[in-house]
């Protein structure tokens, strides 16, 4: 016969106290994290840290042009060998980078100086990059959407 | 044997270890927290732990079932449970190289090296569809069908993810060299979780780092060359049912386009990142085009073992 130690006795019960209090150990952590801060928020310095990041994840990108956002939150890059863009976005704590071809891209659209995007991807949110001027929006609204 | 789950007790200290190294990140900067990326990967072991709990019954119901044809019955001798967590953490070795090198089981595994941090909530940031790879008849079903009882494979396999645990942090850099030669470490198994060209699909381990060396996938963490965290296409989202779901999603929409069988086929069975125009790249093309394809010796090894008197 097992010893005691071993045998389990309410297990169901059991179960349910340990998800609970894991759940309410999630918030506490979450909590914790938030209070204790200890990270600092990404943003992209420049064109060339961005390209160089960019290049980590995309090792054949020909870059045909670049532009840094104005708030230093997005970099978009033209491949110069396809239609696709290359993006960097910062958040959180980290950079994201993206090749999208214009199939990925569910919606490009200027609002004035902005550059608003949804994508074909729920792993990806939807974006709003600040850029220069009006004109420089429409620009890479249009690429995004295959009009280069 | 009815035996306890370790895993349902080892929570306690999961949760004080992570507390601890939270504290020691804020204090000394040598970790690196997010809340946001900590809540998903914490949600995301609380719903494998739920998962868990509500498909046991068909392992268990599996693993009764196989045991009915075991070859020889080991019974539970103290040199048996030792053989028996060296035996599961080579089948877990084998399990994880597939994990990494078939898509379907890839789309399991993916869930855990989808954050770009690595720290000790990372460790839980796990599937919750595990049981679509069918992953415990492929490699659950070698051990039992040995002889090995049933609950001591599960209890032995439980402490295997325990030990795993306590390797997913940067907070302690190396162990003496004994110690990195025969275990997994939180040095090896950072090089695991990197997306560096030259780390990609290495060191497989879960507990003993022998496994890799043995089988010619080893890599030593290199001082020149620190660890990028994360996945070749990393996630835009701390949502924990989009991470847990976005390579099956993805599986499913390339076989719906898939041309012929062979595409739908390799689609779901040929390694990640496999199309049939080469437009996305394997592991293995990415290290071809970084030129790492063999593993890369670090200054330490190449060191000879004593300096010649002079």
């Amino acid at each position: 016969m097992p010893p005691p130690f071993f045998v389990a006795k309410n297990r169901t019960m059991i179960t349910l106290l340990i998800l609970a209090g894991s759940g309410l150990a999630i918030l506490a952590l979450i909590g914790l994290n938030a209070w204790l801060g200890g990270w600092t928020p990404s943003r992209i310095d420049s064109l060339d840290a961005a390209l160089e990041r960019f290049r980590r994840d995309y090792l054949d990108i020909a870059p045909a042009g670049s532009v840094l956002s104005s708030d230093g939150k997005a970099v978009l890059i033209a491949d110069a060998n396809s239609a696709s863009t290359g993006m960097v976005i910062a958040q959180g704590d980290i950079l994201v980078s993206r090749l999208v071809a214009p199939e990925d891209v569910a919606e490009a659209r200027p609002d004035g100086a902005s550059l608003m995007i949804r994508f074909r991807d729920f792993t990806f949110p939807s974006t709003r990059i600040e850029l220069a001027d009006d004109a420089e929006a429409a620009r890479w609204a249009a690429r995004l959407q295959g009009a280069h | 044997m009815d035996l306890f789950d370790p895993i349902q007790f080892a929570i306690p200290f999961f949760v004080l270890l992570i507390i601890a190294e939270l504290a020691y990140a804020r204090a000394t900067g040598k970790a690196s927290f997010e809340p946001r990326d900590s809540g998903a990967s914490l949600a995301m072991g609380l719903g494998n732990v739920v998962a868990g709990v509500v498909f046991a019954g068909v392992g268990a119901a599996w693993y009764g079932f196989i045991g009915q044809y075991a070859l020889f019955d080991f019974g539970w001798a103290w040199y048996v449970w030792i053989a028996c967590f060296v035996l599961d953490d080579f089948v877990y070795y084998w399990s994880h190289r597939f994990a990494h090198t078939i898509r379907w089981f890839w789309a399991d595994h993916v869930t855990h090296h989808s954050s770009q941090h690595y720290n000790l909530t990372t460790a839980l940031r796990q599937p919750w569809f595990n049981i679509f790879t069918l992953k415990f008849i492929w490699f659950g079903s070698w051990m039992i069908l040995l002889g090995f009882p049933p609950a001591m494979v599960a209890f032995c396999g439980a402490l295997n993810l325990i030990y795993q645990f306590w390797i997913h942090t940067e907070v302690i850099r190396k162990f003496p060299a004994p110690i990195e030669a025969v275990m997994n470490t939180p040095s090896h198994h950072r090089v695991h979780h990197a997306t560096n060209a030259v780390y990609l699909d290495r060191n497989y381990a879960g507990v003993f780092i022998i496994w890799d060396r043995m089988f010619g996938t080893f890599q030593a963490e290199l001082d020149e060359e620190p660890c990028r965290y994360g996945i070749i296409r990393n996630l835009g989202t701390y949502n924990p049912l989009r991470i847990a779901i976005h390579e099956w999603w993805g599986i499913v929409k390339d076989v719906a386009s898939a041309r012929s069988i062979r595409h739908a086929l390799a689609y779901v069975f040929a390694p990640p990142g496999w199309s049939p125009d080469g437009s996305r790249l394997t592991t293995k093309a990415i290290k071809k085009q970084a030129g790492v394809e063999k593993p890369v010796r670090s200054m330490e090894e190449a060191r000879p073992a004593s300096t010649p008197a002079e």
